[in-house]
């Protein structure tokens, strides 16, 4: 429970060092390096590292690797389902070792295949349009782009299916033309108009006005049965090619794990591009600047002395933010998340994780007491540990869940409440024990659904204790910071009148107590005003804080409700699952219902429960004493998304 | 039939109870329909452009869900002390009257409640979409509107839960 502290840390070294040296202290995840902003140093080196160049090529290289992967990962047949394990490697050796142009090559390729397939889809296509419209033109014998003879004319044309050969002869009339059915369908028929030549026009608008529609073939030479078999022959070329690009996918696939490789040593040579262009240089050397934690300080002197460089490390000055890390023991370290998504503390003021990590395991627990639901919370939580080996932000998250679980179901026996009212439910309606639903007690202490009142003193008594603990660790803030008298004025003065509230309900002279607690609070809020009207103004003002405390208090209240929500939700699906009775379809809806039904509750009371511990935190909690602003730490790592450091 | 007899059938003891329930459900259900559309719109805005961002916007789209399930804790606890699901009780006017009185604070505010909180939570998608870091303020600047909604639900299950016939 500390944030730790930071050392800040300075290196010369050659311009040709720059690259290894980075990675170095990347592959130490323990250095968080930082542009250098000294005026100081502005004025006597020249530039900045630059290099955009080569990180832009990078990030090209990148997400042409993303793209790749999400291509091969339909082929990728080793691994299949949730559980994967991170690739154990050494990223520098892989990029001396041929692997990294091996798998650039596979890059390459998976890319070209993908832009041939996407052709050769089109090709398909385009050539299926045209069987398709060509099929009902399979008996037409003349090659398409005839015209006709020296005394003829030829073209081809569709006319309305429902024609008879008479109706087309009235039409033409006395035109010397010849009309040739070819084929047809429901929709139209075709034919091949064959005229004396000049009376082509005569020919088309007499035939125009029962329906015809004439049709172009562009760009089609030669007869239609020729260009049919070319077109078929043509289109099983293209599903070979296919085949093949299918097969070649299949080979590549086998190569994912290569490319995932690939991906992680091109994301940590950005990072390192990246961390490069904060650093100043002249032509031959750079400086580096970075921030180390103290504990971490000896690796980092053994990692630099094997370069030829020099480092210095000092502690942080006044005028500076350093990072802020904190360390916590195997449980509260699960909780620090929850304080990250608040705000990180400021450097060098009190981490509260181990103090909220209690109090919020003790709230969960009430706000959501079940002993199956917090089996489940345990279960998933740490089962999911377990198999899928999760990264560590992931694990935090998983465990903190889990841990609450395990309060839900000490909390859970407390109370009584397994999955709800569900062994009452299930002895009344199942198994047919008269007014089990009433009477049946599975409680330790009190239910909270027949007792509210008992739950509710409880919330807020818990509340008392979390509020009480916020100011002493305000008390030992202030007394830290050398305000002894501020500490002992603004809080233990409260603490007084709120022991001597308590003492009064037992003893009739805790009221003196309560008074003389108010007393010091009037006497003594008013200390930093110069005139005595002001002093006793703002000193009566001072017991106004009593509003504060109260409407803190009542909004514990909150424990209850969410507690009652939880329970009656799952009574409500214990009711509904349970209405069929004991034979095989009530059974078997019975299941049903309690599987969607609580999975459901589950959900939203986790969601719920979580929120709503954390705004006690937050707002109630940390309101009291908390410094806020901490910059989290941030080292330069490697990435991980694939592998992992061998 | 006169007036009378026709007004005194419609309004038993047990309607009235009945009408309390009703009314938990559909107000505070409402307000929560409406909210989680609203909160559910910007959230299909934000998923256009990124929608890896899904559970983010699902958290945040949930929140509001909640006062309607308190209008229906509470519309079940009467329900249950109406005897419906086992041995019906027969209340008298004002027994009746009392439950639908015990019901209106979670109904109404309940209502305003789930909205106002859907818009802080609407607001909370833009946060998540220009920082996706800060999802966690977004959660509890919204989880704050919701606390009267808590206090509501308190207030009208205590009378609720104390309630014998």
């Amino acid at each position: 429970m500390a944030v730790i502290k930071m050392k800040k840390l300075s290196v010369f070294a050659h311009r040709r060092d720059a690259d290894a040296l980075v990675r170095r202290l990347m592959r130490l995840r323990c250095v968080e390096l930082k542009p250098i902003d000294d005026t100081d140093a502005d004025e006597c080196l020249l530039e900045t590292y630059g290099g955009s160049e080569k990180l832009s090529d990078l990030e090209k290289q990148l997400s042409r690797t993303t793209e790749a992967l999400s291509l091969m990962s339909k082929y990728n047949e080793a691994k299949k389902g949730l559980i994967s394990k991170p690739i154990s490697v050494r990223l520098d050796r892989f990029k001396t070792d041929g692997s990294y142009a091996k798998a650039v090559g596979i890059v390459d390729g998976v890319i070209e295949l993908a832009d041939k397939k996407e052709k050769i889809k089109n090709e398909r296509s385009r050539l299926e349009a045209l069987l398709g419209s060509l099929s009902l033109w399979r008996a037409y014998e003349l090659p398409l782009d005839f015209a006709g003879t020296k005394s003829t004319s030829v073209f081809t044309a569709t006319l309305p299916p429902t024609l008879t050969d008479k109706r087309i002869d009235e039409a033409l009339g006395d035109t010397a033309a010849q009309v040739i059915r070819v084929g047809g369908d429901k929709v139209a028929s075709c034919v091949c108009v064959i005229c004396a030549r000049g009376e082509e026009d005569e020919a088309a608008r007499k035939l125009s006005s029962i329906g015809m529609l004439k049709t172009q073939f562009s760009e089609l030479h030669g007869a239609v049965s020729k260009i049919y078999s070319s077109t078929k022959k043509q289109l099983a070329a293209i599903e070979k090619d296919e085949l093949s690009i299918e097969e070649k996918m299949r080979e590549y696939g086998k190569e994912t794990e290569l490319v995932q490789i690939l991906y992680d040593a091109v994301a940590t040579s950005i990072e390192a591009e990246k961390n490069k262009q904060s650093l100043l240089s002249t032509e031959y050397t750079v400086v580096l600047g970075g921030w180390v934690p103290e504990r971490d300080e000896k690796r980092v002197f053994a990692a630099l002395s094997k370069f030829e460089c020099a480092y210095e490390i000092s502690e942080a000055d006044e005028a500076d933010e350093p990072p802020v890390l904190l360390k916590n023991n195997f449980f509260a370290s699960s909780f620090e998340w929850v304080l990250g998504m608040y705000s990180y503390p400021k450097y060098g003021s009190f981490d509260p994780t181990f103090i909220m990590s209690i109090f919020y395991f003790i709230i969960f627990g009430l706000m959501f007491a079940d002993v199956g639901y917090g089996f489940l919370l345990v279960v998933c939580c740490f089962g999911a540990i377990l198999l899928l080996n999760p990264k560590k932000s992931m694990r935090n998250f998983l465990a903190m869940f889990g841990y609450c679980g395990i309060s839900s179901m000490i909390m859970g026996v407390l109370f009584g409440a397994y999955f709800g009212n569900l062994p009452q439910a299930y002895s009344e309606y199942m198994l047919g024990v008269e007014g089990a639903t009433s009477t049946m007690q599975t409680a330790v202490l009190f239910d909270p659904l027949l007792d509210p009142m008992s739950f509710l003193i409880l919330s807020i008594a818990v509340g008392a204790v979390h509020l009480v603990a916020g100011m002493a660790v305000q008390f030992y803030v202030l007394c830290r910071k050398g305000q002894v008298v501020d500490a002992f004025c603004d809080i233990a003065s409260w603490w007084l009148t709120f022991a001597g509230i308590g003492l009064a309900v037992a003893f009739p002279w805790g009221k003196y107590v309560a008074i003389a607690g108010a007393a010091s609070i009037v006497l003594t809020a008013g200390r930093r005003e110069k005139k005595i009207v002001m002093k006793l103004a703002k000193g009566a003002l001072g017991l106004y804080g009593a509003v504060n405390y109260v409407s803190d208090l009542l909004s514990y209240s909150r424990i209850l409700a969410l507690g009652l929500a939880a329970s009656v939700i799952a009574q409500v699906i214990n009711t509904m699952g349970t209405m069929g009775g004991p034979n095989i379809v009530g059974f078997l809806m019975m299941i049903a219902v309690f599987i969607v039904g609580h999975l459901l509750n589950l959900a939203i009371n986790v969601l719920g429960t979580f929120v709503h511990t954390s705004r006690l935190q937050y707002i109630e909690f940390f309101g009291k004493f908390y410094e806020d602003g901490g910059k989290p730490f941030k080292p330069a790592v490697p990435s991980d998304k694939y592998t992992t450091e061998q | 039939m006169t007036f009378t007899e026709f007004f005194s059938n419609i309004f038993t003891g047990n309607n009235l109870a009945l009408l309390g329930a009703a009314l938990a459900s559909i107000i505070a259900g409402m307000g929560s329909a409406k909210g989680v559309g609203m909160v559910g719109e910007a959230a299909s805005g934000l998923l256009t452009d990124d929608p890896s961002k899904f559970g983010q916007a699902l958290i945040l789209q949930a929140l509001p869900g909640t006062q309607g399930i308190y209008g229906l804790i509470t519309s079940f606890v009467i329900i249950l002390k109406l005897g419906l699901l086992g041995t019906p009780v027969e209340l008298t006017f004002a027994q009746g009257g009392f439950l639908l009185v015990a019901a209106m604070p979670i109904a109404i505010v309940g209502y305003f409640s789930a909205i106002k909180q859907a818009r802080v939570a609407a607001a909370g998608i833009n946060l998540i979409a220009k920082h996706p870091g800060e999802v966690g303020k977004a959660i509890t600047t919204a989880a704050l509107v919701e606390t009267y909604a808590i206090f509501a639900l308190l207030i009208s299950l205590l009378p609720v839960l104390f309630f014998n016939p």
